[in-house]
């Protein structure tokens, strides 16, 4: 247990190295919230109903505030490290340790997560002190309880989805590019952008069955309120039915993968 | 002033000999071109989601119709893949940090061309080039805008007028590496700032208008062309399109002087 301990603080002190990093991608994430906050002001001003996509004024700014953090937040970059280990030979040496990699990646990443999250929540109760204020927005108590177990199980969960897909890299050479493109195209379908329903009933209803918009959208439905309380924990029941089918697939694929790999080195 | 000319003959004979090179060595590995265009179509899907909710909804931005909209839409996109052709400039942070500028300052020539158009990156800017000129006309069409010389002209006078500004303001961006250690944050800011341009300025308010025209004026990279060809434009916003470039490359000239100077390399 010490070992992945260690991964965790590891994760920490990794996140807060470059300060004025972190601070200035937590500031560029403002910039297109403002854009897609003066969209919408200007498509509820010349819309007759109360509610477009399912949801109302107060609720959409609240959407677009929070989506773009949730983004960021679930956003764990594993691919990159998965690739850069079996390119470098670097997981060898993980092989012949008393370490599983995945447990170690997880750890090591809820670590570097662990500073952003502290932020999040304030970042989160910040948002909607503002946005009680800008557009009468309130949030239910039971809506935010319920949103921050959803916002940790929506990072592990995209942790596991990207895991799975940084498993290519035993097969594929070059595959840095591919992973830029697929995490743009998740992020979009998750609801990382717009809500999921702006994309048409059809893809909405097929969203129910997919793992991604677990990990933005229904976080953020959640704590909108446009999710009920019972619906809110039948949805942390699916992240947690998600988690364990793509943590057996990543172990299977893993193990497939590790028949595949050759290191040679020193 | 016969020297003069000789001189800008040998660059632009240069530079589209650099545009051969690059094209070339991007042909040489087909897999890389595929995969470099998949990231801007996947970057491009955001673009056009935003586009796709404009016209889906009917929204006008201000005075702007939707079928306006698209005009700046494939605007914003075309001149997206003129940034990402200017590889030289993109790399400059790069090759600052690893000493790389060496090799190229014992050759004959401006450094600062040398290093800026010594590469252009065809799988990046490709698709966006390709998709923002699809759009542009699709919007010109839809808009009934008249087919004249005197329009066309306006448009691709601040069309080039754009084009300018993108490599100064990606030059002076970039140039910042003299000065700080870690560009990620100062990279990832410009970029966010430059996609305020993926609606039409119209869309914001007065003080936002007016930092972006005036303070920082990035929606003049964007706006004015499809601006003007609506007949958009006042006086002032005439003059200040055809200034700021000139201005932006003087800026972004003076910066590169000061930013060499800082320049040390140990390299072997």
């Amino acid at each position: 247990m010490k070992k992945y301990k260690t991964a965790f603080f590891v994760g920490v002190s990794n996140s807060m190295e470059y300060r004025f990093d972190f601070f200035m991608n937590l500031l560029s994430t403002v910039f297109p919230i403002i854009m897609q906050v003066f969209i919408w002001c200007s498509m509820y001003n010349g819309s007759d109903g109360e509610t477009m996509y399912g949801y109302t004024f107060p609720q959409m700014i609240m959407y677009v505030v929070v989506a773009g953090a949730v983004g960021k937040f679930t956003n764990t970059g594993v691919e990159y490290m998965v690739n850069e280990d079996i390119h470098s030979g670097g997981i060898a040496k993980y092989l012949v340790r008393p370490v599983n990699y995945v447990g170690f990646c997880l750890c090591n990443i809820v670590g570097n997560k662990f500073a952003s999250m502290i932020t999040m929540v304030f970042v989160t109760l910040g948002a909607l002190l503002v946005l009680f204020f800008a557009v009468d927005f309130v949030a239910a108590p039971a809506a935010l309880l319920l949103f921050f177990p959803s916002l940790a199980l929506a990072a592990v969960l995209n942790f596991y989805i990207f895991f799975c897909l940084s498993t290519l890299a035993f097969w594929l050479t070059e595959i840095g590019n591919f992973f830029h493109a697929i995490s743009v195209v998740i992020m979009v379908m998750s609801g990382g952008v717009f809500p999921v329903s702006v994309f048409g009933s059809a893809y909405e209803t097929i969203s129910r069955y997919i793992p991604l918009t677990y990990t933005i959208n229904y976080p953020i439905r959640i704590l909108s309120g446009a999710v009920g309380a019972e619906e809110a924990v039948k949805v942390l029941c699916i992240q947690l039915i998600w988690i364990f089918i793509l943590a057996v697939l990543a172990r299977c694929s893993w193990n497939l993968g590790l028949k595949k790999y050759v290191a040679v080195g020193g | 002033m016969r020297g003069r000319l000789h001189e800008l003959k040998w660059y632009v004979k240069v530079a589209i000999h650099f545009g051969k090179l690059s094209l070339q060595s991007t042909m040489e590995y087909p897999l890389d071109f595929a995969s470099g265009v998949c990231v801007e179509l996947a970057y491009m899907t955001i673009k056009l989601v935003y586009l796709y909710v404009v016209l889906s909804a009917g929204m006008k931005v201000g005075s702007m119709t939707p079928d306006m909209v698209i005009i700046f839409v494939g605007t914003y996109i075309f001149m997206t893949g003129i940034w990402m052709l200017f590889g030289g400039v993109n790399n400059i942070p790069g090759q600052v940090v690893r000493g790389d500028l060496d090799l190229l300052m014992t050759k004959p020539g401006s450094l600062q061309f040398l290093q800026t158009f010594g590469k252009f990156n065809f799988a990046l800017a490709f698709p966006n080039v390709a998709v923002g000129t699809i759009l542009i006309i699709g919007g010109w069409r839809r808009c009934a805008i008249p087919v004249t010389i005197s329009h066309i002209g306006v448009f691709i006078l601040y069309l080039a007028a754009g084009i300018v500004l993108t490599y100064s303001f990606g030059l002076m961006a970039a140039l910042l590496v003299f000065w700080v250690t870690s560009l990620n944050a100062v990279s990832t800011l410009y970029a966010a700032l430059w996609d305020y341009n993926n609606m039409p300025m119209e869309l914001y308010p007065k003080v936002i208008k007016q930092i972006g025209t005036f303070l920082i004026p990035i929606f003049l990279v964007t706006n004015w062309s499809g601006m003007a060809v609506l007949g958009k434009l006042n006086p002032v916003q005439i003059i200040w399109g055809i200034t700021v470039p000139g201005l932006a490359l003087l800026m972004a000239r003076t910066m590169w002087k000061a930013g060499i100077k800082r320049y040390t390399s140990a390299n072997g």
